[in-house]
């Protein structure tokens, strides 16, 4: 397993497409940064603003680039790993090798969800180190919720915690993802059909709307006031996902 | 010894038999045509036999071990160009073989980097390695896709269409790779082709198909014997027609 993962990890790090990917994404997040120095109030949605503090910056600086990261960034990589490689002809030359495909699948799922960890890392580190260094520092803080007030610490592992409920979104997308690359045959048609799922899901049910709405739904779970489920559907994406695509891709056959 | 056994081999398409209830058997050490006009499944056949694709019905079996049911033991014997070979092109040819030798078990860590060059040397590439795969000419993909099916130390290795765009340079610089590696390593080749005058002078034996179904298989003195006074390729031409 381990030899997969580096094997994959190699060939990701190797395509130009990663390197652009990462470099336009400290470009928006920098600029994303400045757009957000250059504001007094942080907004939750139309409504409900708090003052911009060194404490809440890396939260704001999540949803500015959020609808990037779901949209732009993490579809492209999913979808070059899960199926352009496939799609271009190249994955047969480890196809033929003495490698379990499942493990195959599970390794690039793995390296897909560890980079994802990374874009949100860079986020988060940019978050705290341009709010601490522009933005006041405040002992005490106020997130959605307004009769909840977090002290410093807290107020880190509030974003922390919040950054991670927007990572296991991304993990649900990258399973959806792999499943809409098992079905549907080219990159392009797969970004479409990513899309048509995430649109879909919605008029199924509002419990889906994380799937293009993550922010938004994170601030209101944070707040305590989501109307509908979050972490199950989360998981039934993300658990369930992941294992139809593994097993499909083990009886798949492959005729690129 | 069975290197390669294929019985009763049966791959369909929707209403349309690919491949029909084949059998055949190659011996360890044979340098193997597998012949058939295009659209014959020939590629089909070798998509089966590198576990690409799954048979309906039959078994495979690659030194002992089956293809769908002992998949990783079957593929650790088998090396392989399957269609046109394509690789990462963003990596040099070097980098492509490290990659990808790291998905053989049976090759220590401290051994991956010897054995890659020890391939690029054997196909004449050591001077071109660090060089992109995209600025490889076809004949040097050829090589580098023989490279990379030696990575795991095969005991069959299986060529589809190998001299498919190759010059002639190209081509004889191919047969005299194949000889040697069958003579110096043993290893054994299963080589698809319509060129029927290039097979001629490295197989050893031959496997003729025709919409899916096995024709005829045979060593090349029993092929010459029943071609009487006709050349192979017409002999090949009359198979393909009656």
């Amino acid at each position: 397993m381990w030899q997969l993962l580096q094997s994959d990890w190699q060939r990701m790090w190797k395509r130009k497409k990663t390197m652009v990917s990462l470099l336009l994404f400290v470009g928006i997040v920098l600029l994303d940064c400045m757009f957000l120095l250059m504001q007094t109030l942080g907004a939750f949605d139309n409504v409900s603003t708090v003052p911009l503090t060194a404490q809440n910056f890396p939260l704001f600086l999540l949803k500015e680039v959020s609808f990037f990261l779901v949209l732009i960034i993490g579809p492209i990589l999913m979808i070059d790993s899960f199926n352009g490689e496939y799609h271009a002809g190249q994955l047969r030359l480890v196809l033929i090798r003495p490698v379990s495909v499942m493990r195959m699948f599970a390794a690039k799922w793995i390296n897909l969800a560890f980079m994802m960890g990374i874009f949100l890392l860079v986020t988060f580190a940019a978050g705290e180190i341009v709010g601490h260094m522009f933005k006041p520092s405040v002992d005490e803080v106020v997130f959605l919720n307004p009769e909840r007030s977090y002290h410093k610490l807290e107020a880190m592992m509030y974003c922390l915690e919040s950054y991670g409920l927007f990572l296991l979104i991304l993990l649900a997308q990258l399973s959806l993802t792999g499943l809409v690359c098992t079905i549907l045959p080219s990159p392009i048609i797969c970004y479409l059909g990513w899309v048509a799922v995430a649109v879909g899901s919605m008029y199924l049910s509002n419990t889906f709307s994380f799937l293009l709405f993550g922010i938004s739904t994170i601030f209101q779970w944070m707040a305590g006031s989501y109307a509908h489920p979050f972490i199950l559907p989360v998981m039934v994406c993300m658990i369930p996902g992941f294992a139809v695509t593994m097993w499909w891709w083990n009886r798949r056959n492959w005729v690129k | 010894m069975k290197v390669l056994e294929i019985e009763h081999i049966t791959k369909k398409a929707g209403r349309r038999t690919l491949v029909d209830d084949m059998s055949f058997d190659i011996l360890q050490g044979d340098v193997c045509g597998f012949v058939g006009p295009n659209g014959a499944g020939k590629t089909t056949l070798i998509r089966m036999i590198t576990g690409l694709i799954r048979p309906e019905d039959g078994n495979i079996r690659i030194e002992g071990f089956d293809v769908q049911r002992d998949r990783m033991k079957a593929l650790a014997q088998v090396g392989a160009i399957v269609e046109s070979p394509i690789f990462f092109p963003y990596m040099s040819g070097q980098d492509n073989l490290l990659n990808l030798v790291k998905l053989h078990a049976n090759i220590p860590k401290e051994q991956r980097a010897p054995r890659v060059d020890e391939v690029l040397r054997i196909v004449g590439l050591e001077a071109r390695g660090k060089d992109k795969v995209k600025t490889y000419s076809l004949g040097m993909k050829q090589r580098l896709g023989i490279a990379q099916a030696l990575l795991g130390n095969p005991k069959l290795i299986i060529l589809d269409e190998p001299a498919n765009g190759l010059d002639p340079m190209g081509i004889r610089e191919l047969r005299n790779l194949i000889l040697e590696l069958n003579a110096k390593h043993g290893i054994t080749f299963f080589v698809s082709s319509h060129l029927l005058d290039e097979l001629q002078r490295i197989c050893s034996r031959f496997v003729i198909i025709k919409e899916g179904k096995l024709v005829w298989q045979g060593t090349q003195e029993q092929w010459q014997q029943i071609a009487g006074s006709i050349s192979l390729e017409d002999h090949f031409v009359e198979m393909m027609t009656s």
